[in-house]
């Protein structure tokens, strides 16, 4: 949800914006109105408050170093900036140069860190303060607007479970019974012939051929996606041909955007009618400012880049392609053939793949059978993780143990073996100086690039890499969807079958492949007494070599000794751990009943955790799974506003380490808040963020200001002082 | 590896305005015939699958573009990745018949394919049910005289259709797309699907003291 807003950074290095339809119910550019947009929603379900706004009635008393003016189009200060979101600086590796910034200057054992709890209460107490007084000019404001909201059911209806229908996320919640219905009608995915249908559905994917041949269509039978085909490859090559330039996007009015990707011989397009996707586009803008594009300003790249969500949609897809192709791959094919059909290399589970991505890239839903429901969160999880910048999740263990696993892993590079003692047959002309002078004798894991440890939800535990190369957290996320679409393909995970997949990683090197190998294990079968549930592991080692597949099985094996001998001989062994992290309900450990759901995420090594989905809802239904979806994306989109100099000059008066390090991060402190009703009930979304987190929560219940920030800063303190165990550090280098 | 046995050419129809091209492509793909005329707004897009030789499965992106003179600035999104092409012509009109060299060497300057020589074409007379008074007088030798021409002739298969009564549609289409199969099977033998053996392995600089020793 967006609000009405003064500035037009139009941010042109990249995305030309083509607009057409351009009918914009355009209120008055002063932001003095409410921050509800009609223009946007049919019928408005949300109020969305941000600071921004609230800003400009209750600035004066609440942040008074700030302009009240906030509606003059050259407000200097920079409170519409939004949650920094680096895309300018490009996506993070997950073995960042960037190592953790502590809390407390030399402050390494988890000892430690617990005498620093009462200090962390005392500090934080003006800040609680300010953010609460803040807060609470943003709740008077809202209920100012509160009023114009129009409910799906009565207000005086007593608090029931709210359907995502009744909250309007998408378009058309009226015309159907229940979720299911809207589900199937709009959502699911369908190859059916039937054009009706096909064009009632919110979300389209193509890929096609520069030649306008399908590759890929997320709905749809052939029959029917043909013309499309052609109408997009004329629309791109008459961009391309006649104005030189590539086309970005077309709006349609407010309802839908179309996006396209160049990425010759393909063409990659999103067509789009959900509101949280196009949120940026709908600031009140005129059509001069559109023509006259300004300068872009660093502080507005973030908030206006436009269509960077469905761009990064199509990367994914287009990542998928490399993945499994590679550049050079597709680029012969379509050498000196332009007619080329690419679908002739790709497999039905390449096709699979492409529509479990679409479902999860969109609406963070799995690729369901019909009368299938949801069994795991894993789509979500995914979801949440590109929502956040292509961050990833991490498990809760105890340092020392991470440490354990990462020597472990260093270890399997100094195995020497004999030669005639490996499976493998040995390529003679690829002998290392190693062998030739230790007579016979060579690294098992001399080609071994990366390796990882995960749990069976694709979370990583522990990390080994090269000195001089990184993965991406794109590329990872490549490597994890591969390998569950691979287990899914081999059927019930028996742990017997080890996987081999030449796996092209299109950030670490588009042009050539590397070799994946995966064996899963189950760790509980190792601990005495046997534990009730399993404990599913994975060890992934990323060898350079085609022909090492024996030598990885070797070294896995290795590994495998390795972990389980810590687990009866310790007291802490991995299987508890992981058993007590899966439990883990940190909402309840630290007593903040009213948040249900939270995120929390380390900018630095741009990780994440979130508590687990079932605790907002007391299910895994796709309403709530929607619910968050819809909730987080606003909260995340939404632009924050920069908490300024009270707070700042709070933290000056005091000294010491923790205090300096607290001031420079409230330098960069945003917050936003919102607030969506519906069947009577409402839900409060609540962010905040500085330089190094960025804390998003979730209340369905009454939910006072006091408590919400109280909740959000012991939440936050609490992720602070178990960054160690919560995070997954920088894992090992050889 | 191959995940579909279905291959898909994109067919484009070519010729002078009022030909009837769409026409053409409503009766084979539709089995319907209009009396209006309405001209071709760019370009229109329709699918039509068939079995060739009993056991080809084919589908056929047909590629109906505009004939009007003002809508030539599309023309490379079109031609581009065209497997085969169709040149339509008016029996009753002569100026259509003499065009389609022009219109040829439109499609193979714009569509830019790697041998001309071997590009699958042909050539439909269309509107063969009018009065023979109508037609182009002598015209079989006129066409001879196009199709035979050593210099830049239209050496392709002819069709003399009606649109209007579905007389040659089928079999004008049954044979550009095995003409266009042909080729398609020929280019396959020459460059075959590279996807292969994912044989290109990176070459990994690591740097020797970091590549193992670790001691």
């Amino acid at each position: 949800m967006k609000d009405v807003h003064p500035k037009n950074p139009e941010n042109s290095d990249q995305h030309e914006t083509i607009k057409f339809n351009t009918s914009f119910i355009s209120p008055s550019k002063l932001v003095s109105g409410p921050s509800i947009s009609p223009a946007k929603f049919p019928s408005v379900p949300t109020t969305a408050v941000n600071l921004e706004n609230a800003g400009s009635i209750n600035a004066a008393d609440l942040l008074p170093s700030q302009s009240s003016h906030t509606s003059s189009t050259e407000v200097p200060d920079s409170s519409h900036l939004r949650v920094a979101n680096n895309h300018s600086s490009g996506r993070f590796s997950l073995a960042s140069e960037n190592s953790y910034v502590p809390s407390i200057a030399g402050l390494t054992s988890e000892d430690e860190e617990d005498d620093r709890e009462d200090n962390n209460i005392e500090t934080s107490h003006n800040e609680e303060e300010d953010l609460q007084s803040i807060l609470n000019g943003l709740i008077r404001h809202e209920n100012h607007f509160n009023g114009q909201i129009s409910h799906r059911n009565s207000l005086s209806s007593p608090r029931q479970e709210i359907s995502f229908l009744d909250l309007n996320i998408f378009p058309n919640s009226e015309t159907v019974q229940n979720g299911e219905e809207y589900y199937n009608k709009y959502i699911r995915i369908s190859k059916d012939e039937d054009e009706a249908a096909f064009v009632e559905k919110l979300k389209h994917f193509f890929i096609l051929s520069s030649a306008g041949k399908p590759v890929f269509s997320m709905h749809g039978a052939d029959d029917i996606i043909m013309g499309y085909m052609g109408i997009i490859t004329t629309i791109v090559s008459t961009f391309e041909e006649n104005m030189k330039e590539e086309i970005k996007s077309i709006t349609v009015g407010d309802r839908i955007k179309i996006v396209a990707i160049n990425k010759n011989p393909l063409i990659l397009v999103a067509v789009s009618q959900i509101s949280y996707e196009m949120m940026s586009f709908t600031h009140n803008e005129s059509v001069e400012e559109e023509l006259h594009p300004r300068p872009n300003s660093l502080e507005d790249h973030d908030s206006d880049s436009d269509d960077l969500i469905l761009i990064n949609q199509l990367n994914t897809l287009y990542n998928y392609l490399l993945s499994i192709l590679s550049k050079p791959t597709i680029e012969k094919n379509f050498h000196n053939r332009m007619n080329y059909d690419l679908r002739r290399v790709l497999t039905p589970l390449d096709f699979h793949n492409f529509e479990a991505l679409c479902l999860k890239l969109t609406y963070g839903l799995p690729l369901l059978k019909e009368g299938e429901k949801i069994s795991d969160t894993s789509s979500f999880d995914f979801y949440i993780g590109e929502l956040l910048d292509s961050s990833i999740q991490s498990v809760k263990i105890r340092n020392t143990t991470r440490n354990r696993l990462n020597n472990i892993f260093l270890s399997c590079k100094r195995i020497k073996v004999k030669e005639d003692d490996l499976d493998s047959e040995v390529n003679s002309d690829s002998v290392s100086f190693f062998s030739k002078a230790e007579d016979q004798e060579r690294y098992l894991g001399e080609d071994l690039l990366f390796s990882f440890l995960t749990t069976s939800s694709n979370r990583i535990l522990s990390f080994m890499k090269p000195r001089n190369h990184t993965l991406s957290n794109e590329d990872l996320k490549i490597l994890f969807s591969m390998i569950s679409s691979a287990e899914m393909q081999s059927g019930d995970s028996e742990f017997t079958e080890d996987l081999w997949i030449p796996l092209c990683m299109p950030n670490f090197n588009p042009n050539g492949f590397l070799y994946v190998f995966v064996r899963k294990f189950d760790l509980s079968e190792y601990v005495e007494p046997r534990p009730t549930v399993s404990q599913p592991l994975s060890i992934i080692l990323i060898s350079s070599n085609k022909n090492t597949f024996f030598k990885m099985r070797e070294i896995s094996r290795y590994i495998i000794t390795k972990i389980v001998k810590g687990e009866n001989s310790r007291n802490n062994p991995l299987s508890r751990e992981l058993l007590e992290s899966t439990k883990l309900s940190i909402l309840n450990d630290i007593r903040v009943p009213a948040i249900k759901h939270f995120i929390y995420k380390l900018k630095c090594s741009n990780q994440f955790i979130m508590n687990d989905m079932v605790y907002y809802n007391n299910d895994r239904s796709m309403n709530t799974l929607l619910q968050l979806v819809y909730f987080y994306s606003i909260l995340h989109n939404s632009k924050a506003t920069k908490i300024k100099s009270k707070l700042k000059a709070t933290y000056n008066h005091e000294t010491g380490l923790v205090r300096q390090i607290n001031s420079s991060r409230s330098e960069s402190k945003k917050l936003t808040y919102t607030r969506w009703n519906g069947a009577g009930t409402s839900v409060t979304g609540f962010m905040l963020s500085d330089d190094v987190y960025e804390f998003y929560c979730l209340s369905n219940e009454e939910i006072g200001s006091k408590d919400l920030i109280a909740n959000s800063l012991k939440i936050i303190q609490w992720c602070e002082k178990y960054r160690k165990r919560l995070f997954l550090g920088e894992g090992v280098t050889f | 590896m191959s995940g579909r046995k279905k291959t898909l050419l994109k067919v484009i129809i070519l010729g002078d305005s009022g030909v009837g091209k769409t026409s053409l492509m409503q009766q084979f793909v539709n089995n319907k015939f209009s009396h209006q005329y309405k001209a071709t707004i760019g370009a229109d897009f329709l699918t039509k699958e068939i079995t060739i030789d009993s056991n080809k499965q084919v589908t056929l992106q047909i590629w109906d573009t505009a004939g009007q003179e003002r809508f030539q600035s599309l023309g490379v999104a079109f031609y581009r990745g065209a497997d085969c092409c169709v040149l339509c012509y008016d029996v009753t009109n002569e100026k259509s018949l003499n065009n389609l060299t022009s219109w040829k060497d439109e499609f193979l300057v714009q569509s830019n394919v790697s041998n001309p020589q071997d590009f699958p074409f042909i050539i439909i007379g269309n509107k063969i049910d009018v009065d023979d008074s109508k037609k182009i007088p002598s015209l079989q030798k006129k066409l001879q005289n196009i199709t035979n021409n050593q210099l830049g002739g239209l050496n392709y298969p002819v069709f003399e259709t009606s649109a209007k009564d579905a007389i040659n549609v089928e079999s004008a289409f049954e044979v550009i797309a095995k003409m266009a199969l042909q080729q398609e099977e020929l280019n396959d033998a020459n460059g075959n699907d590279v996807s292969d053996d994912y044989n290109d392995a990176i070459n990994i600089h690591l740097e020797s003291e970091s590549s193992g020793c670790a001691c």
